[in-house]
């Protein structure tokens, strides 16, 4: 999951939570004050009563002669106003609570205001109330109202945290896309500062490209090296190879010595090679070639088989060519390919007995183009073919037989372009080597 | 035709006077960078050989600055530092070819020659013998106007031996002018001997063959 993903949904959360306790304490505190509200009318009214009563007189609402009392309700029972006379023994109080009125026969819930106050040495009671239905409803809206505004707030936040936490990690998916993602070589690597201001991502950022230029450095001294051990090797070669051709062009050389020139030519000309495969591997592995030409592979094979198809014939050798599938790599290198299936097929000629037979075939295998090059030779057993591709292979195994530097360089190549090799046993005998491609 | 020798290496250099000195070139030592520089701005060289690991002078430089002071002259890049991008580079900036080393001497004068050819744009393109006409140009051999079929090895290998005629080319030589380029270090220069059994046999459909002869134990020569 991405950090910022994982920010909004966290920032989701927690909100969703705090929203959801908030929403379990409203009830209680919406009715706290919509309770304190009505407490302060109820309170208003009583002290409004009371002024009407000491103006127009307690007379008025109470008769003399007998305990009539007087109330008043208005059409919807919402509110009510009582006053009655009270017993004398009770002492002037006031308190405001719940309670159930039968009127009417109905029976409905109020908030009464209860006041005893003492006229004209005598004690009454006033009793205010207010229809509890009402508040429940108040209540109900409040809720109702609450809930929308909080969905909207809920909404509202979540996007702008999201398109925050996005924008805010921005320079974060550069540096990714840029720096790590983009980088097939240290060459290409691109050393401008990502524009930020958070500073850890400058942090992050610099110490990327730190890196960077270290493993540049290294690079850089590995391609150095390769250039000068060339140098080194090949230079005294090439001296020798020019001194023995001059040599041999001598019209006045004795045939015995001019056979041992010939010798002496061909032991340079194969440690020439030597050198020039283990360079070539360096060059490969420090990526000094580039990768920039399609390539049509099956075309590539007929071109490496042209090449050699005095090997075939040297040793009687029938080569069978099956080409199910065509395939162009798109960013290869074409001398380093045509290298890599000239020791592949060689390999497979060199391998192989007197009279035998060379099976090449291309093909589209589980969405993947393979190429199986397969031979009749004397074939390649388990514990050789995990060190085949080795070039110290000679150190690490009894086996007296040697397959030179051809497959390493085969795996070199192999790697630098992505594909994967894979050696299987040929029945009744032989080996095959299968190419799949990327 | 002068040839200047830029290579610090005193004794190859040496090695390819006496080689080019046997094919009537003239020829001119540089061991620097500094001398090749000036060398090259006072004389006009037919010629100029230019190894790039030069230890006073970048290869690359001075080719770029000699190629602007000397336009005729041909550049041949020989180098041993095998850089990829040196190749590249190096025929951009005008050289007219590009020998790693180690080479043949004889693929020098082989590229040497194809590089005068080209310049002074010789016509005779056609070579005659016993009978058979071989013609560079097309890539192709005749015997009475009808055309023998050879493959594209068998082709390089008679039309080598031609244009070197009367030496002896060992199966090394023919081998790194074939496969120079492929790299291949269980190497066999007895595969020369098939395609030239192959072309021998072609070619003795219509007429003898025997002007292809072979020098036991080192190679070939077409003798006219």
């Amino acid at each position: 999951m991405k950090l910022y993903t994982k920010l909004a949904l966290f920032n989701t959360i927690s909100k969703a939570l705090v929203f959801i306790a908030f929403f379990s304490f409203l009830p209680i505190i919406v009715k706290q004050v919509v309770f304190n509200h009505t407490d302060e009318r109820l309170l208003v009214m009583k002290e409004r009563v009371l002024g009407i009563v000491n103006r127009v007189g307690i007379s008025t609402f109470i008769q003399e002669e007998g305990d009539s009392s007087y109330s008043s309700y208005n059409i919807l029972k919402e509110e009510f106003i009582s006053l009655e006379p009270a017993s004398d023994t009770t002492s002037p109080f006031q308190r405001i609570e719940n309670t159930q009125r039968n009127i009417e026969n109905s029976v409905v819930d109020y908030r009464v205001l209860s006041y005893v106050f003492k006229m004209q040495e005598k004690n009454y009671l006033l009793e205010i109330g207010k229809s509890t239905a009402t508040i429940t409803e108040l209540d109900q809206t409040i809720k109702k109202f609450a809930l929308y505004v909080l969905l909207l707030i809920l909404t509202i936040t979540v996007l702008i945290d999201v398109g925050y936490a996005k924008q805010l990690l921005k320079p974060f998916q550069r540096i990714i896309e840029k720096k790590l993602k983009g980088v097939k070589h240290p060459a290409d690597f691109d050393f401008r500062e990502i524009q930020t201001t958070t500073t850890d991502f400058k942090y992050l950022d610099k110490s990327i490209n730190e890196m960077m230029e270290k493993i540049n450095a290294a690079f850089q001294r590995e391609k150095e090296i390769t250039s000068n051990i060339s140098h080194e090797l090949l230079t005294p070669i090439s001296l020798l190879q020019s001194r023995l051709e001059n040599i041999m062009s001598d019209p006045s050389i004795s045939e015995n010595a001019a056979l041992k020139v010939i010798e002496s030519q061909k032991t340079l000309v194969r440690l020439n090679k030597i050198i020039t495969a283990f360079l070539m591997i360096a060059r490969i592995e420090n990526e000094q070639y580039l990768k920039e030409e399609a390539v049509n592979i099956n075309l590539l094979i007929n071109e490496v088989i042209d090449e050699i198809e005095e090997r075939f014939e040297e040793k009687h050798i029938k080569i069978q060519i099956k080409y199910d599938a065509e395939y162009v790599f798109q960013q290869g290198n074409k001398s380093l390919l045509f290298t890599l299936f000239f020791n592949l097929i060689n390999n497979a000629i060199k391998y192989n007995v007197t009279e035998g037979m060379i099976i090449i075939h291309s093909k589209i295998e589980n969405g993947k183009f393979k190429v199986e090059v397969k031979d009749t030779g004397i074939g390649i057993d388990a514990e050789q073919q995990k060190v085949i591709f080795n070039r110290f292979r000679k150190h690490q195994s009894t086996d007296t037989r040697s397959y030179g530097l051809g497959l390493p360089i085969v795996r070199a190549i192999a790697d630098f372009h992505g594909i994967e090799i894979v050696i299987l046993a040929n029945q009744p005998r032989g080996t095959s080597f299968v190419l799949i491609f990327p | 035709m002068n040839v200047l020798i830029v290579e610090d290496q005193k004794d190859l250099a040496g090695e390819i006077k006496i080689f080019l000195e046997k094919e009537n070139y003239l020829c001119d030592l540089a061991f620097t960078g500094k001398i090749a520089s000036e060398k090259i701005f006072v004389n006009n060289y037919d010629f100029v050989l230019l190894d790039l690991g030069l230890p006073d002078y970048e290869g690359l430089d001075l080719l770029k600055e000699s190629r602007e002071s000397n336009k005729d002259s041909s550049f041949i890049i020989l180098t041993a530092r095998g850089d990829v991008d040196n190749k590249i580079k190096g025929l951009n900036l005008g050289a007219d070819d590009y020998l790693a080393k180690p080479f043949s001497l004889l693929e020098l004068l082989s590229r040497m020659n194809a590089i005068t050819r080209r310049k002074h744009g010789l016509k005779k393109n056609t070579f005659e013998i016993k009978g058979f006409i071989v013609d560079m140009q097309k890539r192709a051999v005749y015997f009475s106007s009808k055309e023998i079929p050879l493959t594209k090895k068998e082709f390089d290998i008679l039309s080598y031996l031609i244009l070197h005629k009367n030496r002896v080319l060992t199966r090394v030589q023919l081998t790194e002018h074939l496969w120079g380029d492929v790299l291949e270090e269980n190497y066999d220069s007895n595969y020369i001997d098939v395609h030239i059994k192959n072309l021998r046999k072609k070619l003795a459909v219509y007429s003898s063959s025997d002007w292809i002869e072979t020098v036991r134990g080192i190679g070939y020569r077409i003798n006219s």
